[in-house]
C-alpha cells in the first residue's frame, strides 16, 4: 500500500469504526484509536472513487471532533484540540516529541494542565504551543505511551521522550481459542510478559514463573538441571492430579511437558485461573491453563538477534556433619547403649575425614547461545530461531542439554486470506540423576572415615553400614543412564475473513514426543550390596504422537454502536497416541562403550511394549458482549466427549458465565479522579479434570495366567479379570466462583487486581476398599470425594517516569489458600501419603487440609526413670533420654490413637514482590518470592540424627544429644535399635516452611544507539544476574522449598517431606543480547 | 464422528469383549483352579489350617517370629485381624467369583454343547469346593450365587445349613455334567471329573453326618468310578506317582519357566538346611501315630540321618520338631532352579481326592450305618496295600483288623493321608475330637476361625463375628 493508493468507498451513515475497517482492508493502513473516543463521532456518508487515502480521510473527518495523523502505515486518530483562545498570549513554546528509540512521534497531545487547550505534534513530532505565562505545566499524552507532565518553567524549547506505557488495559491477552483486550476480560487471568522471564540462566518456564504472579505456586521438586517443578494454580484441585494444562500457540500439550518450549521464544504467558477463563478447555481446565504464545515475525526489516549467557552455579548450603573421630565416638555410644559391641575398634585409628557433601557437589556451568532472525513484508513474515543450552549441575554426574530449532511463517495470500505454519523441534538430554537412589542422603550418612577411592583407584565402601558410596553410584549407574527426548510441535492454519468481522479458521497441530531411556549396568564390585557381575542393558523407547484439529468461526459485530458482540463457535478433534517398547538383556561382553547395546547381550532377553490411545471430540462456544464498554457479559460452553469416559458418561458439558462492570465508563463516575479505571468482575462455572482418568479405566481388562494341565503337564493360558469395570466413570468436576476487580490509579501509574475465589472439586476419583466377597479387594475407580479451595489474590504494580532518565517500577502480589477435604465417600476413609522410612507422615481425611502432617507430638526428653514411669507407657525399652510423646487421649498408653494432625504442607500465604529501575542506559530488576504458614518435615533427619543407627554419619547437632539428666530436652539419646521408636513420624521432624527468597536480581546496560548505528548494530545489552542469592528462613535443611519429591513415590499428595532431594543451586550469570 | 471416540483397551482384552468363544469359556473356568493351590503364605494356605492348626504339624520355619501369625492360629490366640484368616476368606471368595463369572457368561456363548456342559460343571464343582473350604473354616458365610455387578457387595451371612445345601446342589449338578475318568483326555488331567464331584459330595455328606448318602456315594465311586488302589502307597506322593490309578483329583502343578504354574509348598515345606524354608514340619504326635514298621511313616516324615531316595543324608537338627516333611520333599535333580521360573515353582501336585481317602470315609459311614463288615473290609484293603508298600517284606506289620472300631478308622485315615491332603483339622472338627487332642482349644469358639476384621468393618456390621471372637 502506498500513500497515493486509489481507494473506492461507498457508505451511507456508517460509523467511523466501520469505515476505518474498510479503509484498512483496501489500503493496508492500520488505524489506531481509542474506541471511547469514537463515541462522540457522527456517522459518515461517502461516495468516492479512485481517491487517495488522504482525500478519503479528509472527507471522513470533516466536521468531526476528531483529527488524524499518518505515521508510516498507521493512521492515528485523536481528539481535535479545542482552538486556543486568542487571549493575551505572550509565550510560545516549541519542541519535539520522540519515542525511546529516538523516532519522532506524530499526533501526541499536548495540553496545558488544568485546561482543554493545547496542541498536537506534526509528522516530524514537532509542536508549537502558546502559553499565557510560560510557567504552566504541559501534559504530554499519546495512546500506548505513559503520559508525562513537565513544568515549562520559562523555557521556550522543550523536547520530550515518551516511553511506552506499561499500562496493560489495551494489551491483548490470549484467551482460549482467541485473544481479547485486557479491559474486556471478565475472567481471572494473570499475564506475564517475556520481559519478566528473561535473564534466568538455564531456567525452564516453571522456574522463571516462580513468584511472578498471584495464585500460581511453583515449587521445585529438584534442583537438577532440566527438572520440572510442580505448578499449582489456585491450590490442590484434586488428590489425584493437579497439574495445569499447557497450551502453546493453541496446541494443548498432551505430554504436558513445558520443557518442549525454548524460553527464549516466549512472547507472553497467560494463566487462566477461574472458570470463566478455563471453561473453554472443558474437561481439562480445572487445574488451570497456562497459555504460552511464542514470538512470530513482523513486517519490519530483517532483525537478527544473538543472545548468550554464561552461568556459574554452586550449592547454597550444606549441613554440618560429624568428622571421623566423632562419627566413631557417637556410633560406638549408640551401640554401647544398646548393649551391643562396638565394631569400630580403637577410635584413634580414624584420622582422616571425608566431607561427602563436598565430594558430591561441584561448581556447575551453564552456556546458552541462541539466534533469531525475523522479518517480512506485507505478503509474508518469518521468524527462524536456533538455540543450545548446555548445563552441568552442581551434583557430580548431572547435566542437561537442550537444542532447539524453530521457524514460523505467515503468508497474507490475499487481503482476507492468511496462511501460517510453525515447527519447533527440540532435543533434550539429561542425566536422570533423580532416578538413581537418593544421593544426598547417601552423602549425609556415608562413613566419613573412608576415602572416596582407595589407593588402587577402586571406589571405597564402608564396612559399617549399608550406605553405598554416592560417587560410585554416579560413576557406575548415573553416568550410564542418559535420558533423551525429542519433541516436535508443528502447526498449520488457514484463516479466511469473507466479510467484515467474520473470521473462519482451521488449524491442524501435532505434538510429538519421542524419548529414549537407556540404562547400561556395567560390572562393578564396590561392596557386597553394590556389586554386579553380569552386565545388562535396559532400554525403553516411548512415542507420544498426538494431533489436534480445530475449526472455529469468530464473528465480531455491533448492533447500533452500543452493543458489541463477539461470538465464537468451533469444533475440535484431538487424538493422543502413546506407545512404548522396551527390552532387556544381560551378558554384554565387558564395559566397552561400543558394546552397551541390547544386541551385545546374550542371555535373559525380555521384551515388552504396548500402545494406548484416547480421543477427545469437543464443541466450543463463547459469547462476549458489552454495552458501551460499561457492562460486560461472557458466556462459555464446551462439550467434551472423551474416549476415556465410561460409555454411560461419554459427554460432559462445561458451562461458565461472567459479568463485568466498568464503573469508570459511567457518566456519573467522577473524572479527574485519582481512580482512572475500575472494573468489577464476577464469574461462575464448571470445569473438569480428566487427567486422573486412565485411557481405559472404565473397563476391566482380562489378564492371562497359566494353569498346568496333563501329565506331563504343559501350561495352558487362563483368563482372569483384573478388576471390575465402571461404565459410569467420568471426569472430576470443579465448580468455581470468582469475584474481583481490576483498578488503575493515576493514569495507570498504579495498576492491579483483586480476586476472591471458591472452588469445589466433586467426583474426585477414588478407589475404595471393598468386601472381598465381590471377588476383589478394591473397587474400580469411582467418582467419589470432594474437596474445596478458597482464597484471595491481590496484586499492585507501580511504575513511574521520574524526569527523562529515571524510571522506576515496583510490584507486589499475594495469594491466600485454604484447602479442605469435604468428602471421601466412605466414612473414616484415610489416604496416607508422604511416606518416609519410619512410615507415612501425611493423612488426607475429611475435614482437614489434604495431605496434612499426621503423627505424634514430641514433648521433650525423659530425663529420669521416674519421668518414664510417671508417663503413659510408650515402649518396653523406653528409658531416660528417649523422646516423650504426648498421651493425647489420656489412656495411659502411647499408641496409634495418640497421633494427631500436626499442620499442613500447603502454605497459607504465597507472595512475591519486585522492584526495578532504569537510569539512562542502565536497568535493574529484583524479584522476591516467599511462602508463609506451612510446615516442612525434615525427613532426612531420620538418617542424620542417629535414629536409624546402622552406623550412619550424623549432623553435628547430635553432639548435643541427651547423655544424662539435664543434658538435652530435644536431642534424644543415641541407641542402636531405637527401642522407643524415637524415629516415628512426629513433631520432632516438623519445622516452619516459611521463607522469603531473592529469586532473581539483574543489572543490565544497553549501549547508546549513537555508538552503534555507525557499525550497523541496532542494540547491544549486557547484563549480569543472580538467582537464588538470598533466602530468609528458619528451616534447617538445604532448602525450605520442598516439592512432591523425587525419591519417594512423588505423588500429588507427597507434599513438603524433605527426603534430601537435589538442592537448588545459587547461580550467577553474565549475558549479552545483540541485535542488528 | 460418533465412532471417533470408540477406543478399545489395548494389549489386554476387556471383560466387556471377552466371553465370546469356547476358548474364552475354557480359559475362564481354568483360571479358578489356580485358587485351589496352597499359596503359602501370601494367600490362602490349606496346609496352615489343615495340618498346622491340627496336631499333624508344627509351624516350623525360621523360629518363633517367622510367620508368627500361623503360630497364633495353632495356639488359638489368633484374632480377627490375622492375615491368614483374611487370605483364606479373600481367596476362596475369589475362586467363587471366578466360578460365578463362568456360570453367568458361558451359557450365552455359542459353542459345542458338550464342552459347554463340562465347563459349567467344572464351575459348579469349583464353586462347591471353595464354599466347602469357607463353611468349614468360618461357619456362616455370605452366599454369593452370581457376580455382583451393581456394587451391592454387602451380603449378609447365610446359615451353615443353607451353605451346605448350596454346595450339595452344586456338587450334584457337577456329577451329572462332568465326564467320568475314563472319558477324560490325558491333556485335561488337572480338571475335575465326575469322580471328583462325587468325592466332593461324599466329603460334604461326611461333614453333615449324612451317613446313608455318604456310604451310597462312596460305594459308587469305589465300584463304578474306575479307580483302583496303586500297588505301593509310598510312591503315591512322589512326582512320578501323580495321576496314578487311585487319583481322583489333583491340583496340577508343574515347574514351567515363567508361567507361575508351580507349587510353592515344595519350597516352603522343604528342609530348611537344603533349599527350602522348613515349614509344616511333622509333629511328634503324628510320628507316634504310625504303627511299628508302617512303610507310610517314611513316606511322610524325614528323620535325622535318614538316607533319602536321592542318596543325600537328612539333617533335621534345625527343625522345630526334629522332623522334616516328606510329602513335599524333592530329590536334588527335581528342585526347580531359577531358570526364569523361580524357585517357588515346585512340581508337586496338591492331592485333593484319592481313592484311599474315599474308601476310609465310606468305611466310616458304613460303620455308622451299622455295616461293620463292609467297614472292616475297606480298612483292611488299605492296610494290606500299605503292608506291601515301600519294599516291605515283613508280613507281620499292620495286621488286618477282625472288626474295626471307629478309632481304627480314624487312625488309618490319619496315617494314610497326613500332610498330603491337608485334611486333619476338618476331620478333628467333624468328629468332635479337637478339644481332646488340641491344647488350648475352646469348645464353642475354636470350631471356627474369626470372620476377618476388615470385612466386618467394611460391611458396617452386616457381617456378624463368630462366637468368642
Amino acid at each position: 500500500a502506498t500513500y497515493a493508493q486509489q481507494i473506492s468507498i461507498n457508505v451511507k451513515e456508517t460509523s467511523l469504526q466501520q469505515v476505518f475497517k474498510k479503509l484498512r482492508k483496501q489500503s493496508g493502513y492500520n488505524f489506531l484509536y481509542d474506541s471511547d473516543m469514537l463515541s462522540d463521532a457522527h456517522p459518515v456518508s461517502l461516495n468516492l472513487n479512485h481517491a487517495t487515502l488522504d482525500d478519503v480521510l479528509k472527507a471522513c473527518f470533516a466536521g468531526q471532533p476528531l483529527t488524524y495523523v499518518i505515521n508510516q502505515n498507521t493512521v492515528i486518530v485523536r481528539p481535535r484540540p479545542v482552538p486556543v483562545a486568542d487571549a493575551a498570549q505572550d509565550v510560545i513554546v516549541k519542541g519535539k516529541v520522540v519515542d525511546d528509540k529516538g523516532l519522532p512521534l506524530p499526533g501526541v497531545s499536548i495540553k496545558i494542565k488544568g485546561t482543554n487547550t493545547g496542541a498536537v505534534t506534526d509528522l516530524s513530532g514537532n509542536y508549537t504551543v502558546k502559553l499565557p505565562t510560560g510557567n504552566e505545566t504541559l501534559v504530554f499524552s499519546f495512546i500506548g505511551y505513559a503520559p508525562q507532565e513537565i513544568a515549562v518553567a520559562g523555557r521556550t524549547q522543550l523536547d520530550v521522550t515518551l516511553k511506552e506505557a506499561q499500562s496493560a488495559l489495551n494489551e491483548v491477552v490470549v484467551v482460549g481459542y482467541g485473544t481479547q483486550r485486557k479491559s474486556d476480560v471478565n475472567g481471572a487471568i494473570s499475564s506475564v510478559s517475556a520481559n519478566t522471564l528473561k535473564d534466568q540462566a538455564g531456567a525452564n518456564l516453571g522456574t522463571a514463573l516462580e513468584g511472578k504472579t498471584p495464585g500460581v505456586q511453583i515449587t521445585q521438586n529438584s534442583g537438577a538441571p532440566g527438572s520440572t517443578p510442580q505448578v499449582r494454580i489456585r491450590g490442590l484441585t484434586s488428590i489425584n492430579n493437579s497439574d495445569p494444562l499447557y497450551v502453546v500457540d493453541g496446541i494443548p500439550l498432551a505430554s504436558n511437558d513445558i520443557n518442549i518450549v525454548d524460553p527464549e521464544n516466549i512472547e507472553s504467558i497467560d494463566i487462566l485461573k477461574d472458570a470463566s477463563a478455563q471453561a473453554i478447555y472443558g474437561s481439562r481446565g480445572a487445574n488451570g491453563v497456562v497459555l504460552v504464545k511464542t514470538k512470530r515475525g513482523n513486517k519490519d526489516n530483517p532483525l537478527i538477534t544473538l543472545s548468550t549467557y554464561q552461568g556459574i552455579s554452586n550449592v547454597r548450603k550444606t549441613l554440618d556433619m560429624l568428622d571421623a573421630q566423632d562419627y566413631v565416638k557417637l556410633n560406638t555410644e549408640a551401640y554401647n547403649n544398646a548393649g551391643q559391641n562396638n565394631p569400630f575398634g580403637d577410635p584413634s585409628q580414624y584420622t582422616q575425614t571425608t566431607d561427602w557433601q563436598k565430594q558430591l557437589f561441584r561448581t556447575g556451568y551453564a552456556h546458552n547461545y541462541s539466534v533469531a532472525i525475523s522479518g517480512g513484508s506485507d505478503k509474508m513474515t518469518y521468524r527462524v530461531t536456533g538455540g543450545n543450552l548446555d548445563q552441568t549441575g552442581i551434583m557430580q554426574g548431572s547435566y542437561y542439554n537442550r537444542l532447539n530449532v524453530s521457524n514460523n511463517l505467515t503468508f497474507n495470500l490475499k487481503p482476507n486470506l492468511e496462511f501460517g505454519e510453525s515447527i519447533a523441534l527440540n532435543r533434550t538430554k539429561n542425566s536422570n540423576v533423580d532416578n538413581n537412589g537418593n544421593l544426598v542422603n547417601a552423602a549425609f550418612a556415608e562413613d566419613p572415615t573412608i576415602p572416596v577411592k582407595l589407593a588402587n583407584g577402586n571406589y571405597s565402601a564402608t564396612k559399617f553400614s549399608d550406605i553405598i558410596n554416592p560417587l560410585a553410584t554416579i560413576n557406575y549407574l548415573i553416568n550410564n543412564h542418559p535420558y533423551n527426548v525429542w519433541g516436535l510441535l508443528g502447526n498449520i492454519y488457514l484463516q479466511y475473513k469473507p466479510i467484515k468481522g467474520l473470521t473462519l479458521k482451521t488449524s491442524y497441530s501435532t505434538d510429538l514426543k519421542f524419548s529414549d531411556d537407556k540404562q547400561f549396568t556395567p560390572t562393578y564390585d564396590v561392596a557386597p550390596n553394590f556389586r554386579n557381575t553380569n552386565p545388562s542393558v535396559y532400554e525403553q523407547k516411548d512415542n507420544a504422537t498426538n494431533w489436534t484439529w480445530d475449526n472455529t468461526i469468530n464473528y465480531d459485530f455491533n448492533i447500533n454502536k452500543d452493543h458489541h458482540f463477539t461470538v465464537l463457535a468451533g469444533v475440535s478433534m484431538e487424538r493422543f497416541t502413546y506407545n512404548y517398547i522396551h527390552g532387556y538383556d544381560q551378558g554384554q561382553p565387558g564395559n566397552d562403550p561400543y558394546l552397551q547395546y541390547l544386541d551385545a547381550g546374550i542371555s535373559n532377553q525380555q521384551v515388552g511394549g504396548s500402545q494406548q490411545q484416547w480421543d477427545l471430540l469437543s464443541y466450543i462456544g463463547r459469547l462476549n458482549y458489552n454495552y458501551q464498554s460499561k457492562y460486560y457479559l461472557t458466556a462459555t460452553i464446551r462439550r467434551d466427549g472423551s474416549s476415556k469416559f465410561g460409555v454411560n458418561d461419554r459427554y460432559g458439558n462445561f458451562p461458565s458465565a461472567a459479568v463485568g462492570w466498568n464503573a469508570t465508563n459511567e457518566s456519573f463516575f467522577p473524572k479527574n479522579n485519582a481512580l482512572t479505571y475500575l472494573k468489577f468482575r464476577g464469574s461462575w462455572g464448571i470445569v473438569g479434570n480428566q487427567a486422573p482418568v486412565g485411557y481405559y479405566d472404565y473397563s476391566a481388562v482380562i489378564y492371562n495366567n497359566y494353569y498346568a494341565l496333563g501329565n506331563p503337564a504343559s501350561a495352558v493360558p487362563t483368563a482372569e479379570p483384573g478388576g471390575l469395570p465402571n461404565p459410569n466413570l467420568k471426569w472430576e468436576q470443579d465448580k468455581q466462583w470468582n469475584a474481583g476487580f481490576d483498578y488503575q490509579l493515576f493514569n495507570g501509574r498504579f495498576t492491579g487486581s483483586f480476586d476472591y475465589y471458591k472452588k469445589t472439586t466433586k467426583d474426585m476419583l477414588l478407589s475404595l476398599n471393598i468386601l472381598s466377597e465381590s471377588g476383589f479387594t478394591q473397587s474400580p475407580r469411582e467418582n467419589a470425594g470432594s474437596m474445596q479451595n478458597s482464597g484471595v489474590e491481590f496484586s499492585a504494580d507501580y511504575n513511574q517516569q521520574l524526569g527523562s532518565d529515571l524510571k522506576i517500577n515496583a510490584g507486589i502480589h499475594f495469594a491466600t489458600i485454604k484447602n479442605k477435604v469435604l468428602d471421601l465417600l466412605q466414612n473414616g476413609e484415610k489416604i496416607y501419603s508422604g511416606g518416609f522410612k519410619p512410615g507415612n507422615f501425611e493423612l488426607t481425611e475429611v475435614g482437614h487440609s489434604a495431605a496434612s502432617f499426621y503423627g505424634y507430638v514430641a514433648d521433650g526428653i525423659f530425663q529420669t526413670p521416674q519421668d518414664v514411669t510417671n508417663h503413659a507407657k510408650q515402649q518396653t525399652g523406653t528409658a531416660p533420654g528417649d523422646i516423650r510423646f504426648k498421651d493425647l487421649n489420656g489412656d495411659g498408653v502411647i499408641n496409634q490413637d495418640d497421633q494427631t494432625f500436626l499442620g499442613s504442607p500447603i502454605p497459607k500465604l504465597t507472595y512475591g514482590f519486585n522492584i526495578g529501575a532504569s537510569y539512562k542506559n542502565f536497568d535493574f530488576a529484583a524479584y522476591f518470592s516467599g511462602v508463609y504458614g506451612n510446615k516442612v518435615a525434615a525427613a532426612y533427619e531420620y538418617y542424620t540424627y542417629g535414629f536409624f543407627v546402622s552406623n550412619y554419619n550424623m549432623q553435628t547437632d547430635a553432639l548435643n544429644r541427651w547423655t544424662g539428666p539435664g543434658t538435652s530436652n530435644f536431642m534424644p539419646r543415641l541407641i542402636a535399635s531405637d527401642p522407643n521408636n524415637n524415629s516415628r513420624p512426629s513433631t520432632f521432624y516438623l519445622q516452619s516452611g516459611s521463607y522469603l527468597r531473592l529469586q532473581n536480581v539483574t543489572l543490565g546496560y544497553t549501549f547508546p544507539r549513537s555508538l552503534l548505528t555507525k557499525i550497523g548494530i541496532k542494540s547491544i545489552r549486557v547484563y549480569c544476574a543472580a538467582q537464588n542469592l538470598l533466602t530468609f528462613t528458619k528451616y534447617k535443611g538445604y532448602d525450605p522449598e520442598v516439592g512432591t519429591g523425587t525419591n519417594g513415590n512423588g505423588g500429588t499428595l507427597d507434599l513438603g517431606v524433605d527426603q534430601g532431594s537435589y538442592p537448588q543451586s545459587r547461580t550467577i550469570t553474565a549475558g549479552a543480547n545483540l541485535s542488528f | 464422528c460418533k465412532k471417533f471416540l470408540d477406543e478399545t483397551p489395548t494389549s489386554h482384552l476387556s471383560t466387556s469383549s471377552y466371553y465370546q468363544t469356547s476358548d474364552d469359556a475354557v480359559r475362564a473356568v481354568t483360571d479358578a483352579y489356580r485358587y485351589m493351590k496352597d499359596q503359602a503364605y501370601g494367600g490362602y494356605s490349606p496346609s496352615s489350617f489343615g495340618d498346622i492348626m491340627a496336631d499333624d504339624a508344627n509351624k516350623g520355619g525360621g523360629g518363633a517370629s517367622d510367620q508368627s501369625l500361623i503360630q497364633d492360629l495353632k495356639i488359638f490366640v489368633a484374632k480377627a485381624d490375622n492375615g491368614y484368616v483374611y487370605n483364606a476368606w479373600r481367596d476362596n471368595f475369589k475362586g467363587i467369583y471366578l466360578a460365578n463369572l463362568v456360570l453367568q457368561k458361558v451359557p450365552a456363548i455359542n459353542m459345542d454343547a458338550k464342552l459347554k456342559t463340562q465347563v459349567l460343571g467344572e464351575a459348579q464343582w469349583l464353586r462347591a469346593y471353595f464354599y466347602l473350604q469357607l463353611v468349614r473354616l468360618f461357619g456362616r458365610v455370605p452366599l454369593i450365587k452370581a457376580p455382583i455387578d451393581n456394587g451391592d457387595y454387602n451380603v449378609p451371612q447365610s446359615p451353615e445349613a443353607d451353605v451346605l445345601a448350596f454346595i450339595e446342589a452344586d456338587a450334584n449338578a457337577a456329577i451329572t455334567s462332568l465326564p467320568d475318568k475314563s472319558s477324560q483326555a490325558a491333556s485335561d488331567l488337572g480338571r475335575a471329573t465326575k469322580g471328583a464331584a462325587q468325592a466332593l459330595l461324599l466329603e460334604v455328606y461326611m461333614w453333615e453326618k449324612k451317613w446313608t448318602q455318604a456310604q451310597q456315594i462312596g460305594d459308587a465311586i469305589i465300584t463304578t468310578g474306575g479307580y483302583s488302589l496303586t500297588a505301593d502307597v509310598t510312591k503315591n506322593w512322589t512326582v512320578a506317582g501323580e495321576f496314578g490309578s487311585e487319583s481322583i483329583f489333583e491340583v496340577n502343578c508343574e515347574n514351567i519357566p515363567g508361567k507361575g504354574t508351580g507349587n510353592l509348598l515344595d519350597l516352603f515345606d522343604a528342609p530348611r538346611n537344603t533349599w527350602g524354608y522348613g515349614f509344616v514340619v511333622p509333629s511328634q504326635s503324628l510320628v507316634n501315630e504310625f504303627e511299628k514298621g508302617d512303610p507310610r511313616l517314611k513316606a511322610t516324615v524325614i528323620t535325622n540321618n535318614e538316607v533319602l531316595p536321592d542318596g543325600t543324608i537328612a539333617n533335621t537338627t534345625v527343625s522345630e520338631t526334629g522332623y522334616w516333611n516328606m510329602k513335599y520333599w524333592l530329590p536334588v535333580n527335581e528342585i526347580p532352579t531359577n531358570n526364569g521360573g523361580g524357585t517357588g515353582d515346585g512340581p508337586t501336585n496338591d492331592r485333593v481326592y484319592q481313592l484311599a481317602q474315599v474308601m476310609l470315609w465310606t468305611a466310616e459311614a458304613a460303620f455308622h450305618n451299622g455295616d461293620i463288615a463292609h467297614a472292616t473290609t475297606l480298612v483292611n484293603q488299605i492296610r494290606d496295600r500299605a503292608r506291601k508298600s515301600g519294599g516291605n517284606t515283613d508280613n507281620s506289620i499292620l495286621p488286618d483288623y477282625g472288626t474295626v472300631t471307629l478309632d481304627n478308622i480314624y487312625h488309618e485315615m490319619r496315617v494314610e493321608t497326613a500332610l498330603g491332603e491337608h485334611r486333619r483339622w476338618y476331620e478333628l472338627i467333624r468328629t468332635g475330637r479337637a478339644a481332646a487332642l488340641l491344647p488350648n482349644f475352646t469348645v464353642g469358639k475354636n470350631e471356627h476361625i474369626p470372620i476377618p476384621l476388615t470385612e466386618i468393618q467394611l460391611s458396617g456390621g452386616v457381617l456378624q463375628q463368630n462366637p468368642g471372637y
